[in-house]
């Protein structure tokens, strides 16, 4: 049974009882004290009727017989109120009367002891009175009766009238309940109607909150973990489908040099190739297995700084970016680049190697992109972070060929390589910007990219946990 | 002659296949990107595609497009060897699927069951006095047609389709036998012999000590 069905049939339920309950007793009040009336007046009236039978019967001559004197007294009296009126002798036998005689009503009591009922006599009401009474030194019955179905009728009426009102007062009731119910018990239906519709999958859907009750809070409830789940859900898929960019990325860059070194390894075991060819063969095999080597070690680097804290310890930022600059000036020589190092000192708490790392490749990547002759700078300045704390930003600007701009926001996917072609022959997995990123998250900090195309680019690491 | 397309990004892998295929008598061009390839496509008419799908500039699938209309044999390769990835290239018209990394003779057999599918194989191969015609499956020597068991014909065709090739026994019996042979057991020597009394071609099928056979001329 739905939740609106049962309030509507539990209101109906008290509604019924209680007005069924209280209007019964209000009328049935009404009707006996209409009879109870009835019944007080018939009394009275036989009391005041026997009374003048007495008086009556004393004027009569003492010397008739009992029996012819009483029965005209009853006939002076017969006039008296609207009452019938008949005599019983002392053995209940009918001496005289008006109308019906009702011989079977009349009472065992003592003298003096009025006894009423009411009979109904078919589709009539009739009241009767009873009592024994001396009448000329002999015990008569006497009873009164009067037709009194006008009153019970109109008790009755007055109970129809009453049980037509409460029908119409219950179904108006039931109707205004229903509506209510249904109005009360809306927001319930609109909330399951979200929920479903969450729970098939439509996990955009949200339940439009009407009211400030309850209803409205759980409904307001309901759309704020509604939110947190989508962003959720959106997450772990976005995870998965980066774990899946990796793998497919991943086999791509494992099988790649693995088809040449298996290839080749397997031409020169199986047919006479020339001398030169022999030797490209080696060549090929050696440089595909170098750069699996490449691979596994970045792959390690990245593994490792997943999986273990770095060893934070303070270090000057100065004397780390000097260190990358001398580790990197034979390839910089060579390359024809001079590398502008300007770095404020200051004290970092940070992994030092890690660090090293970052900035390595930065500049590696910047001389890769540079033609001869360029410049290349590195800088570092102490910054003030977001929440009050000493920072520190390394950045570093190359002038060489930049990167296209639908290429920015994908430089740190795994494997990813602007000009893959281009990357193969300077050596590189792909994973070196990756790393860089990761190394800056694990100093509380982020990697950012500026390029213009064929102008150059500049990156930017901002690291955190520095002092003066 | 044969003419083989050859579009592989990666140029120590497409150098490779040129070699061995080249050295199995069919002639190859390389190609290294996507709009060379679409290109190269356009202006020639090749027997057969070797197609890489990771490619720079336009991929395998989008060059597909191109080579269906032109009912060009394609073999894909690739380093995704899941099974939904292979589906989708032989869907995208690919006759045949080759995943990296590769053996020689993998390469040299899905090669030539492609083109033999296509009807494009070498109609017949003469090797001194002996012809052999796999169309019709007839060997004959200086004119007199040579009874062949049919695993004899099968290794014949295998030394054939790689010839100059050294093949190693496992290879040898993974090709002809399925693999269900043992390799150290003498059917395959014995296989050999007999191929060699039957065609005189005691210096022709060289055995290779510790290795296996190899089919020279």
């Amino acid at each position: 049974m739905r939740f609106a069905s049962k309030m509507i049939a539990l209101t109906a339920v008290l509604l019924a009882l209680s007005l069924s309950a209280g209007g019964f007793w209000v009328v049935r009040s009404a009707c006996r004290l209409e009879l109870d009336n009835t019944v007080r007046e018939a009394q009275e009236d036989m009391k005041l009727f026997g009374t003048t039978l007495q008086a009556l019967c004393l004027m009569e001559d003492p010397s008739r017989e009992p029996e012819e004197a009483v029965k005209r007294a009853l006939q002076n009296g017969s006039a008296f109120g609207t009452y019938q009126s008949c005599v019983y002798d002392e053995n209940g036998k009918l001496l005289a009367g008006a109308g019906e005689a009702y011989p079977e009503e009349q009472t065992e009591e003592d003298e003096g002891v009025i006894e009423t009922t009411i009979l109904q006599r078919g589709d009539a009401y009739v009241v009767v009175s009873s009592q024994k009474i001396r009448l000329m030194d002999r015990t008569f019955g006497i009873t009164r009766s009067r037709e009194i179905t006008q009153v019970v009728r109109q008790a009755y009426d007055h109970l129809r009238r009453y049980e037509l009102i409460m029908a119409g007062v219950l179904a108006a009731g039931m109707a205004l309940t229903t509506l209510l119910t249904l109005w009360m018990t809306r927001p319930i239906r609109g909330i399951a109607r979200g929920v479903r519709a969450f729970s098939e999958g439509k996990l955009e859907e949200r339940i439009a909150v009407w009211s400030d009750d309850e209803l409205g809070g759980l409904a307001r409830e309901f759309n704020r973990m509604a939110g947190s789940l989508q962003e959720k859900v959106s997450e772990l898929e976005d995870a998965a489908r980066r774990q899946k960019d990796f793998t497919a990325s991943f086999a791509h860059e494992l099988k790649t040099p693995l088809t040449s070194v298996i290839g080749y390894a397997d031409t020169l075991r199986s047919r006479e190739l020339p001398r030169r060819q022999q030797i490209e063969a080696a060549n090929y095999i050696f440089t595909e297995g170098k750069r699996l080597e490449d691979l596994s070690r970045a792959l390690l680097d990245l593994f490792a700084l997943e999986r273990k804290a770095p060893q934070m310890r303070p270090a000057d930022a100065r004397q780390l970016a000097a260190e990358v600059e001398k580790s990197l000036s034979y390839l910089l020589n060579e390359s024809g680049l001079r590398l502008v190092a300007e770095a404020e000192p200051a004290r970092m708490i940070c992994e030092p190697e890690l660090i090293k790392v970052l900035l390595y490749n930065l500049v590696d990547n910047a001389r890769k992109a540079s033609a001869p002759g360029g410049v290349i700078e590195l800088r570092g300045v102490r910054t003030v972070r977001e929440d009050g704390t000493g920072g520190y930003r390394f950045t570093v600007t190359d002038h060489g060929s930049g990167i296209p701009p639908e290429a920015l926001e994908r430089l740190t996917e795994p494997f990813y390589m602007v000009d893959k072609s281009r990357a193969r022959e300077k050596g590189g997995a792909g994973l070196g910007l990756t790393l860089c990123e990761k190394i800056a998250e694990v100093h509380g900090g982020s990697l950012t990219f500026e390029s213009i195309p064929g102008e150059g680019t500049t990156v930017c690491a901002e690291i955190g946990g520095a002092a003066s | 002659m044969i003419k083989i397309l050859i579009v592989e990004d990666e140029k120590p892998i497409a150098n490779l296949i040129d070699w061995n295929l080249t050295g199995c008598g069919y002639h190859c061009e390389c190609v290294y990107d996507g709009r060379e390839a679409a290109d190269r496509i356009e202006e020639n008419e090749y027997d057969l595609i070797l197609l890489d799908i990771m490619l720079p500039g336009v991929d395998g699938f989008e060059l597909m497009e191109q080579i269906r209309p032109t009912r060009t044999p394609v073999i894909f390769i690739t380093a995704r060897g899941a099974v939904e990835d292979r589906v989708k290239g032989l869907r995208a018209g690919a006759d045949d699927y080759l995943v990296k990394p590769f053996e020689i003779v993998e390469l040299t057999a899905r090669v030539e069951s492609v083109l033999r599918r296509a009807g494009k194989t070498q109609e017949r191969y003469e090797i001194g006095d002996v012809v052999i015609e796999p169309r019709s499956m007839t060997v004959t020597k200086g004119g007199e047609p040579v009874t062949l068991t049919y695993k004899e014909y099968e290794l014949l065709l295998l030394f054939l389709r790689n010839r100059g090739i050294a093949l190693y026994r496992e290879t040898i019996y993974q090709r002809v036998w399925g693999g269900e042979m043992d390799p150290d057991t003498r059917t395959l020597d014995l296989h050999v012999q007999r191929l060699r009394k039957k065609l005189g071609w005691q210096k022709q099928l060289v055995s290779i000590y510790k290795v296996g056979y190899r089919l020279e001329g």
